[in-house]
């Protein structure tokens, strides 16, 4: 099959291959990019593990060609560090126990992402209902729900930190 | 996993993308969200697929004349958060928000999710409940289609080859009306058991007009006739719309998967629809 041209960003950087038509965007990001962060579960839309950011919303790369993220913006887990220091999401997991085997992990972290992009206050609820696209068959999920409590929370304090400092 | 070989095309006009689905082997790609799984095993296969997610101005959503009128590219999650429809017909955005998960709902579309017409879907039943109305476009020009019929059995509509669904219009909320989507499911990315759309023209204690609206439990979206005959013009009691549920599960023809068994879908059917009469009265300002 004839192939074609994708143009996209990726974690801020320009990216072009070719490609066969048919190739996922998950497969995209592993096998292209080498960025093998994104995991691929159950390749059917139901795990989550291979979540990332297109144009700015939280969505399973197994399910978006890689054709169609063309033109697009995309953040994947290795594009939410800086400068070697993890995110607050990624400390609050580590902190609070929000992963056993790990596997779910960078979906679980870019949909927490996004979510907490929004800047809304969540209850536990609320959280619970924004992840229920990601599985994790280890932790039982309330790890997980901490993790995502605790991180806004450390998201709400560098934010006045910052603030602090401008002023 | 890979898809089954094909031809990729994005068109960027409405225009090129009816051309080009005039190929008998082309097939629209919206959100993807269930046409790229049931490509990935193997359930189906096309030579084109038609990328319409590149055409400007396709998922606007616009209140005027007592309609809102949808584009086919507005994403399910829009649909969910945007105040005009929750405030005009807070049916649909109680819908979306059932839709499988957060991030499907990011990429599905309206359009999408009734064009697919999987007896699953939910957007289907809102739609019948909701006396929708389908505009297509085809190189022949437009046509309307009254959701009744557009929804001919399972994934199939009455959208002909080389046409595509080109708005979505619905009726908004009228003063007396009550709304309710009910549904079973399991987990988040799971078939739903049974489904059901219920719209009530309450006045005082009386259903003036009933739309009743089923998924899941049958070949197709379809509405509950009997069900709805069997409570309209009537005096609103609970045991009046647990026997409208009685006689929606009866009529239904549910199949035992692995979901539940017939009977089981039978009896959760039954209860939605009495649950959602109740709670579509409520909301149409009737006391109980």
């Amino acid at each position: 099959m004839k192939k074609i041209t994708v143009k996209m960003e990726v974690n801020g950087k320009e990216v072009e291959r070719e490609i066969d038509p048919r190739m996922l965007l998950a497969t995209f990001v592993r096998d292209e990019l080498k960025l093998t962060g994104t995991h691929i579960g159950c390749d059917t839309t139901n795990c989550g593990a291979c979540t990332l950011l297109l144009d700015g919303k939280a969505v399973k790369s197994c399910t978006v060609l890689a054709a169609s993220a063309s033109g697009k913006k995309v953040i994947t887990i290795e594009g939410i560090s800086k400068d070697g220091t993890m995110h607050p999401i990624q400390k609050a997991f580590v902190e609070k126990h929000g992963l056993q085997c790990g596997f779910c992990t960078p979906g679980m972290i870019m949909t927490s992402y996004w979510l907490l992009g929004k800047g809304k206050k969540l209850s536990r609820e609320e959280i619970r209902k924004y992840l229920s696209g990601n599985l994790c068959r280890c932790t039982g999920y309330q790890g997980i729900v901490d993790s995502v409590e605790y991180a806004a929370e450390l998201m709400e304090s560098e934010k006045a930190r910052e603030k602090a400092r401008n002023r | 996993m890979y898809p089954p070989e094909f031809e990729y095309f994005a068109p960027n006009s409405i225009e090129e993308a009816v051309e080009a689905l005039s190929n008998e082997d082309a097939k629209v790609l919206a959100g993807g969200q269930s046409l790229l799984p049931l490509l990935k095993s193997r359930f189906a296969a096309f030579g084109k697929l038609v990328d319409i997610s590149r055409i400007a101005g396709l998922d606007y959503v616009k209140v005027e004349d007592e309609a809102i009128r949808i584009g086919p590219m507005a994403t399910i999650a829009s649909l969910e958060s945007n105040g005009d429809v929750q405030r005009f017909q807070p049916l649909i955005s109680e819908a979306a928000s059932q839709i499988a998960d957060p991030l499907v709902r990011n990429m599905g579309t309206i359009g999408g999710n009734v064009s697919h017409s999987d007896p699953a879907n939910d957007m289907p039943p809102v739609m019948l409940a909701l006396n929708a109305k389908f505009t297509a476009i085809s190189k022949s020009g437009e046509r309307s289609i009254d959701a009744e019929k557009f929804f001919v059995d399972s994934f199939q509509t009455a959208l002909d080859h080389g046409e595509i669904l080109k708005e979505i219009e619905v009726p908004v909320r009228r003063a007396g009306q009550g709304y309710s989507y009910m549904k079973l499911k399991k987990g988040s990315a799971d078939f739903s058991v049974a489904a059901v759309a219920c719209v009530l023209d309450v006045s005082g204690k009386t259903i003036k007009r009933a739309r009743i609206a089923l998924a899941s439990v049958s070949s197709k979206a379809e509405i509950a006739n009997d069900a709805c005959r069997h409570i309209e013009g009537k005096e609103f009691s609970e045991s009046l719309a647990e026997e409208a549920g009685t006689i929606a599960a009866k009529n239904a023809d549910p199949q035992s998967d692995s979901y539940g068994s017939e009977e089981y879908k039978r009896r959760a059917l039954g209860m939605l629809v009495k649950d959602s009469i109740i709670k579509a009265y409520i909301r149409g300002g009737g006391s109980i």
